[in-house]
């Protein structure tokens, strides 16, 4: 009895959303606003702590969805590496190699922290979404959204989005590979008033099928910044 | 020499320290390596140790000074060879590293002082790596970062759209360090002591290197054209005089000019295609003669090319092919017209920076084999160790044979620190 009537809800929920006229992509683009400066040229800075409690500090400059350069600060051994994404390309570069070296396009989802984690946070520029559905939780209801790579340059193959009904304030998320195969889930907090609006600046990554592999990612300094087109230049990464 | 390196080191950094509202840090790494050499060595322990200190002096995001001094201690020029060698002693080096000071525009950079120009796109044969000398004692597993010798440049790149270009020019041309030649004929001069004399890095501005590189990314592909005229970084030999018991040579490092061409394309979306080509010209190569040992100017095309492979299950890998070849036919040369080998290279990714690689060498013309694995396992933030091995073996006349007394095990703790 109990089942039929959670059915029921959701069933009316569900008929409910597909009369009204809520665009799932319009959700995404405000959810991403709650997670950064959206698809605007900014900076900020990223710092992963992962479950032996090992530190990587990284500063991102974000042109828009086409352009944004890596650099990491820390640790040590790290610093100076730098990656860049444009287009369909990414480039590293090394202190030890000292040249920039073109990578696959998989390089983007590399390590327990994907590269995409950290520099392609707009998922509505990435990802074509659809609403699957709402569901309560607690007081809250969230829009459960299908969100599918629009190309290949994107991180992730699907990914599976909860969005508060009631402000856009993204709550978790589920990341597919291209075939289809789980990867990791994402929970979005501390939200804190960033360029007039409360944003998240906490994302803890736990892998999808070793639970004990969790990476903590802080965002902070969000600034809106100008670049000169050189930064994104892979010949410049050397300097 | 330390006198000289203190000296440049304080000159170049002064104007850092002189000025009021600098930002400055401090890093650096301290490492020790002790190695087993496996091969027919007159000694079989040896040691590798390093120490590098940098300032960094920034007195604006587009004006920094890197000031950088390295040391080393070796015992492996000590004595690898199967008979004791003349030239066996321990070294101790200090020497400046990158000293250069970098001004940065929106649409150039310019960077002048001792520093690292790294071109080319493939690895495992870097045959365009031309710029900077190497310490060739390195052999194959070493950072590049620490085989290669700074050396003076003003480096000007110019950005455009998409590319670059880039000029360079050097007033202190430097030669590579490499292994004693008791190393590459312990099997053929057994009961022969041979002593070479080096020819000493030209002063300032007695010679002069310069050259370009053009490069333009597009369709996924990047390209580079290069063109630089410098002192060979590794000497001719000129017999001085022979017995029965010795053998004394002089080195000489001659003016070539390298033309090359490097690619790199992604294809299918997750393998990476590389290859460098690049022809060199006025190339000294040493001939054995009934009228003794001569060098002859030769051109020679080198060429490397390589696929790297996608992930799977965190495993890697690449593989490589290359060629160098002498144009002319040089009979009597104390190599081969044509040398090709082939690299096989697999990577194993433990997650956290943890690694372990595994390669093997192949030398067709000859019948050299080496294959070479090493561990690199970080242990915290600050603090790496390695573990490795290499071994090389094969026909006696290859050129890996040649290494094979340096075939080694080793271990290696790398500390990190930031003031």
């Amino acid at each position: 009895m109990k089942i039929l009537s959670a059915f029921s809800v959701s069933f009316l929920m569900a008929a409910n959303l597909l009369a009204s006229d809520v665009d799932p992509n319009e959700i995404v683009k405000k959810a991403d606003l709650r997670r950064g400066l959206g698809n605007t040229p900014h900076s900020f800075n990223v710092t992963i702590t992962n479950q032996e409690n090992k530190k990587e500090v990284y500063k991102v400059s974000f042109k828009d969805v086409n352009a944004s350069l890596t650099e990491q600060t820390e640790p040590e051994r790290a610093r100076g590496r730098k990656l860049l994404m444009k287009d369909y390309d990414i480039w590293l570069y090394t202190q030890n190699i000292k040249k920039p070296l073109r990578i696959s396009l998989e390089q983007k989802l590399t390590g327990e922290v994907a590269n995409g984690d950290i520099a392609r946070t707009n998922y509505a520029e990435d990802y074509d979404a659809t609403i699957l559905g709402v569901e309560k939780r607690g007081n809250n209801e969230f829009y459960k959204l299908e969100l599918k790579a629009k190309n290949k340059k994107v991180t992730y193959g699907r990914i599976e989005y909860f969005v508060s009904k009631k402000d856009s304030i993204p709550m978790e998320a589920t990341f597919f590979a291209l075939s289809g195969k789980p990867l990791k889930r994402a929970a979005f907090s501390d939200f804190k008033p960033i360029q007039g609006l409360s944003r998240s600046t906490k994302m803890v990554i736990t892998d999808y099928l070793q639970k004990d592999k969790v990476n903590t990612l802080i965002f902070s300094d969000h600034k809106p910044q100008k670049f000169d087109e050189s930064i994104f230049n892979k010949d410049r990464l050397e300097f | 020499m330390i006198k000289k390196v203190l000296t440049t080191f304080i000159c170049l950094s002064a104007p850092a320290i002189a000025l009021a509202k600098v930002e400055y840090s401090y890093r650096g790494f301290l490492s020790a390596k002790g190695l087993y050499y496996t091969g027919d060595t007159h000694e079989s322990q040896g040691q590798r140790h390093r120490a590098q200190f940098e300032q960094e002096s920034r007195f604006s995001s587009d004006f920094i000074f890197v000031n950088q001094v390295r040391w080393s201690y070796s015992s492996l020029f000590t004595d690898i060879s199967s008979t004791p060698s003349t030239d066996a002693k321990d070294t101790h080096e200090i020497f400046l590293g990158d000293n250069f000071f970098k001004y940065k525009s929106s649409s150039w950079v310019l960077q002048t002082g001792y520093q690292d120009v790294a071109w080319g796109e493939a690895f495992g044969f870097n045959y365009a790596d031309i710029v900077n000398p190497k310490d060739s004692r390195e052999t194959f597993y070493s950072d590049l970062s620490e085989s290669r010798l700074p050396m003076f440049l003003v480096n000007f790149k110019y950005f455009f759209s998409d590319g670059s270009l880039q000029l360079i020019y050097s007033p202190e041309p430097k030669f590579s360090k490499g292994l004693p030649v008791n190393i590459y004929t312990s099997g053929v001069l057994t009961q022969t002591t041979i002593t070479y004399i080096k020819e000493e890095d030209p002063k300032f501005f007695d010679e002069h290197e310069y050259g370009g590189k053009l490069s333009a990314s597009f369709w996924g592909l990047d390209a580079s054209l290069f063109y630089y005229t410098y002192l060979d970084r590794d000497p001719a030999y000129t017999l001085i005089s022979a017995t029965m018991s010795s053998v004394t040579l002089v080195e000489s490092h001659d003016r070539i000019k390298s033309t090359g061409l490097s690619l790199a394309k992604t294809l299918f979306d997750n393998f990476v295609f590389r290859t460098d080509i690049v022809y060199t010209q006025d190339k000294e190569i040493n001939s054995l003669t009934a009228t003794g040992l001569i060098s002859t100017p030769v051109n020679m095309t080198n060429m490397v090319v390589s696929l790297d492979s996608p992930t799977f299950n965190n495993f890697s890998g690449a593989l490589v092919y290359a060629n160098s070849t002498i144009n002319e036919d040089l009979t009597d040369a104390i190599r081969e017209k044509s040398q090709s080998y082939s690299i096989a290279k697999l990577s194993y990714d433990f997650g956290a920076e943890k690694i372990f690689d595994l390669s093997y060498t192949h030398e067709w013309s000859k019948g050299g084999h080496a294959v070479q694995g090493l561990l690199t396992w970080p242990i915290n933030d600050s603090l790496d160790i390695r573990l490795g091995a290499e071994n090389y073996w094969g026909k006696e006349d290859s050129q890996l044979y040649k290494l094979k007394n340096v075939s080694n095990v080793f271990f290696g703790i790398k500390n990190y620190f930031q003031l």
